[in-house]
């Protein structure tokens, strides 16, 4: 062992020099590498160190960058804080917007609504205001209707009404008339004032003193002729007196009728001026009479002359001295039971008038102007009245010149004469409505004129009805005059009393005509002296008027006395008369007439198969007929005016003037042999009649009954006829003795009066026309 | 719909009232009046007839309805009646018959009782053409006319004098009663109506005749 370890360990020191040299080497070359890396890295190094400073820089840029940056950070976030707010409040105000959108629209809608509905409402309420106001104006439509008809029939209903007044007016007047014999108390009452005889009763009869018929009034007189040639110049004419050059009519009534009843040439109490120029101050309607007071004509109104007591009256006459004196206290039982009623009635009106309503009537001392009445006994002697002449101005307006007293005498004249000019006066202003005359119609020819009078006369003579229009047309008059000659009897004859109609006026002229007349003859009965022209029965005359055609006929007269007894109220009414009048006549004379008439009238109408056959075919029937039809006709307006009058006397006139015409003798005698027969029943029963007609008041209806009263008056009456039956003259005469026949017979009488009177006055008229007419010849 | 019909075109109504005894006139002033006519012959009238006219007065237009009443006795007890309602009434009397105007008392009597308390009343005398037959002096009427306060007025309805004048008087009357009511009711309305008072009361006279020559000519 260790010898082997010296080898082995220099062979181990060799192996290790050998590794320790391989490592020396191998440390060598790492070395040299490492420096070269050390180089390197220096190199490296020195490198880097510029890189480092840029890197600071960097670093720096960076810091400050990231500084700006968190600047920038900070900044947004506020921004974004911002915005976040922003945002906020934007929805917030967003939804406040739509939420103001929403409320909005919400309104509007409502507001629509709410118009829609409105609109809605107006119009339902427009329409049914409009429905409402259709409606009513419906209704008034309808109402309009209904007051129409209601009007038609409250017009019918008067028209009615109206005809029954005018019956019953009518058969007042034939009560009146039956009454005549129930009224012997009161005419005893009368007769006794008038007569003055005291103790008797029942004597004197105290119906009218005369009372002409209408239908007996002429027409072929000259004044007639003088008045047609007035009318005819009169529409030529500002004043009526301006015709003078054309128509003698009022010359003539000045100077025949006005200037012997007035005598103004002896008036006293006139200027002379005045004397001549008065009357033409009435023809102008510038007079003027009036009582001194009002109370003065209620006095006269009170005295109704037929209860004046006379006697008394001179009894107490001292007191009545007038001047205001206290009334006559003495004055009679009239004047305390005047003052009675007065003070009933006047209680209240204690300032009608300038003195007291109890005072007497107011007188003037002077004399009467006209007629120099200087009295002062009695109130009835005094100057109650003044009479004022007046002028008048350019402008209208008039003036009172002058007055002068009046006694009661002269009023009545001055008043009648002042009536007729008043009449004229009205023909001028229209209102009578008259037919046409042309002067040259009237005047052409003396034959023409008198063609044309008496063509009218004659269709009056005979009872033909012929229509007005006829006169109204001359220039067809001659040949229509012809065809009323041919016709006359066709017409519309009734068969009734033909003759009695016979003399009615068919024109409104005539009835003017018939109008002057009654004027005339009142002035007359003023100048012969009566206490008042009121109590006097005045028919009222007027015009014709044709109405709704059926009533056209009758002249409006009711009553057809001229002066009449009998009631006055006869309103004018046309149609009514004439029923009334029918419904009388009828009752009176019915079986008489009917059956002969019919007989002999077939003769006459045989031109006109057609009246006549209506005619004809009535006989009995037809008067029932005829009063219960109103017959809308002629027959009417004929029959108006004498039924009245138709007492027997009327009858026994027909008879004569049937026996000059012959074809009616026959009818006549039956008419009076029935009458006869009908005076032996009906003496023994006068006493009857009279109870009858009181009680006829009650009965106005039943005309029936009226009737056979009538006709038993009138058969009571007729004894005294027949005697006088054949002349005229008899008749007269008799009529001039007022006062002979019994109460009874007053109808009778009276109507006689008419007749026959009325004849011995155009007789007389007649007489005095030929000698007016001579001596203007002589002239 | 069709007013035209029923004329609405006046600014009043007055109703008037005609009364007075039978045959007085009355229904004849009325038909002068309302249509210039007149009849003689016309019948008594039965309960009460009717007219319209209408007339102007201080430029406005008035239309009168005016009844005419039944004067007889037989319709009194109707006729108290028709005063209902009337602002307006005229008496009618007949100068030449007394007892109608004696009658006038009592007919303001029973108007004053029937109508209202300030109806305008007028007393007219008719029949004026009548002079000679007069029975009522015109100076009597008029005192008693004055003494109740009454419109006065005498007509003739047949000459057609006065008529026009006597219904123009009564309804002016009334007019300037009603539009004095009302001034007294409305103080507007008196400023507007006061200045023309006095131009206006001057001017009807021309208007009046102007009007009247209208109704000649128709």
């Amino acid at each position: 062992m260790s010898e082997p370890s010296e080898v082995e360990e220099s062979r181990r020191v060799s192996t290790q020099i050998m590794s320790l040299s391989t490592q020396l080497i191998e440390s060598i070359e790492r070395q040299s590498t490492l420096e070269k890396e050390l180089n390197q890295a220096n190199k490296i190094i020195e490198g880097h160190g510029g890189a480092m400073q840029e890197y600071e820089k960097l670093k720096k840029n960076f810091a400050e960058l990231e500084k700006r940056e968190s600047n920038k950070d900070a900044q947004l976030n506020k921004l974004r804080e911002e915005l976040r707010k922003q945002k906020e409040a934007r929805t917030e105000a967003d939804s406040n917007a739509d939420k103001l959108n929403h409320e909005v629209e919400e309104l509007t809608a409502s507001l629509f609504d709410e118009a829609n509905n409105m609109v809605a409402d107006a119009r339902k309420a427009s329409h049914a205001t409009e429905l409402r106001n259709a409606k009513l104006v419906e209704q008034l439509h309808e109402r309009d209707a209904l007051l129409e008809t209601l009007n038609l029939q409250l017009r019918h209903l008067k028209k009615v009404i109206q005809t029954l007044d005018d019956d019953s007016m009518a058969s007042e007047q034939v009560k009146t008339l039956a009454n005549a014999s129930d009224n012997a108390n009161l005419a005893a009452s009368l007769s006794k004032n008038l007569s003055s005889s005291h103790g008797r009763q029942i004597e004197a009869p105290l119906g009218p003193i005369f009372s002409p018929n209408i239908t007996a009034v002429r027409y072929d007189l000259g004044l007639y002729h003088e008045f047609l040639k007035f009318l005819a110049v009169l529409p030529d004419y500002q004043d009526i007196k301006d015709t003078a050059s054309d128509s003698k009519l009022l010359r003539r009534l000045v100077n025949d009728e006005i200037q012997p009843v007035l005598k103004l040439e002896n008036a006293s109490g006139l200027g002379w001026i005045l004397k001549r120029t008065l009357v033409n101050l009435m023809i102008e309607g510038l007079v003027a009479v009036e009582p001194i007071s009002g109370l003065n004509e209620m006095h006269q109104y009170g005295y109704a002359s037929p209860m004046l007591n006379q006697h008394s009256k001179m009894g107490g006459n001292n007191s009545n001295s007038l001047e205001n004196s206290p009334a006559t206290t003495s004055n009679t039982s009239t004047t305390t039971k005047r003052n009675h009623s007065r003070s009933s009635s006047m209680t209240k009106s204690l300032n009608l008038f300038n003195y007291p309503s109890d005072s007497p009537p107011v007188a003037l001392r002077e004399k009467c102007a006209i007629c120099g009445e200087c009295r002062d006994d009695l109130v009835e002697h005094a100057r109650l009245h003044i009479l004022k002449t007046q002028s008048r101005a350019d402008d209208g307006t008039v003036t009172v010149n002058n007055t002068f007293p009046l006694c009661k005498y002269c009023v009545l004249k001055i008043r009648q004469t002042c009536e007729i000019f008043a009449f004229l006066r009205s023909l001028k202003l229209g209102a009578w409505k008259l037919e046409k005359v042309s002067l040259t119609s009237v005047s052409k020819g003396d034959s023409k004129e008198f063609s044309q009078v008496s063509m009218v006369n004659s269709n009056e003579d005979k009872p033909n009805r012929d229509s007005k229009k006829e006169n109204r047309k001359t220039a067809r008059k001659s040949f229509m005059a012809g065809m009323n000659a041919l016709n006359s009897k066709n017409t519309t004859v009734t068969p009734e009393v033909p003759v009695s109609q016979a003399g009615a006026p068919t024109t409104n002229i005539q009835w003017a005509w018939i109008q002057l007349c009654r004027l005339r003859s009142m002035l007359h009965w003023t100048h012969i002296g009566i206490w008042n022209v009121d109590d006097c029965i005045t028919s009222k005359i007027g015009p014709l008027v044709i109405n709704d055609g059926s009533n056209n006929a009758a002249g409006k007269t009711t009553t057809h006395d001229i002066n009449g007894s009998v009631n006055k109220d006869g309103s004018s009414s046309n149609e009514t008369p004439t029923g009334e009048a029918y419904g009388e006549k009828h009752s009176q004379v019915p079986p008489v007439p009917s059956t002969p008439v019919a007989a002999s009238e077939p003769a006459n109408n045989s031109n006109e198969p057609d009246t006549f056959d209506f005619e004809a075919g009535g006989d009995t029937p037809i008067d029932d007929q005829k009063t219960k039809t109103e017959s809308p006709k002629k027959e009417k307006e004929h029959s108006t005016p004498q039924k009245p009058t138709h007492s027997p006397e009327t009858i026994q006139e027909e008879k004569e003037n049937i026996n000059e015409d012959n074809p009616r003798s026959s009818e006549v005698e039956e008419k009076k042999t029935e009458d006869e027969k009908k005076e032996k029943k009906n003496s023994s029963k006068i006493s009857e009649s009279n109870e009858n007609s009181n009680s006829s008041k009650e009965l106005l209806d039943n005309l029936d009954k009226l009737g056979e009263q009538l006709k038993e008056e009138s058969g009571t009456s007729e004894a005294p006829q027949t005697n006088g039956n054949g002349s005229k003259n008899v008749n007269s005469n008799t009529n001039r003795n007022n006062g002979s026949p019994s109460p009874k017979k007053k109808d009778v009488q009276r109507h006689r009066s008419i007749k026959s009177v009325l004849q011995s006055d155009n007789e007389s008229a007649s007489n005095t026309e030929d000698q007016y007419d001579d001596a203007q010849e002589i002239q | 719909m069709n007013n035209e019909d029923y004329g609405y075109d006046y600014d009043y109504l007055f109703k008037i009232v005609l009364i007075g005894d039978s045959g007085v006139g009355k229904s004849n002033l009325l038909s002068r009046f309302t249509t210039n006519d007149f009849n003689m012959e016309s019948k008594s009238t039965i309960g009460v007839e009717f007219a319209t006219r209408t007339i102007e007065v201080e430029g406005k237009k008035i239309k009168a309805q005016i009844w005419d009443t039944a004067g007889q006795e037989r319709y009194r007890a109707i006729t108290s009646a028709y005063y209902r309602g009337a602002v307006g009434a005229l008496i009618v009397y007949d100068i030449s018959k007394p007892s109608s105007y004696e009658n006038c008392n009592h007919w303001l009597t029973e108007l004053r009782e029937n109508a209202d308390d300030n109806v305008a009343v007028g007393l007219i005398g008719n029949k004026s053409d009548l002079d000679h037959l007069r029975a009522v002096p015109t100076d009597e009427a008029k005192n008693f006319a004055q003494e109740n306060q009454l419109l006065f007025t005498e007509t003739s309805a047949l000459k057609s004098e006065n008529v026009d004048l006597a219904f123009r008087e009564l309804i002016t009357a009334i007019y300037q009663m009603v539009s004095k009511h009302q001034v007294d009711l409305g103080d507007a309305n008196t400023q507007g109506n006061a200045p023309k008072g006095p131009t206006i009361s001057l001017t009807p006279a021309p208007n009046e005749n102007k009007k009247k020559s209208a109704n000649n000519c128709c």
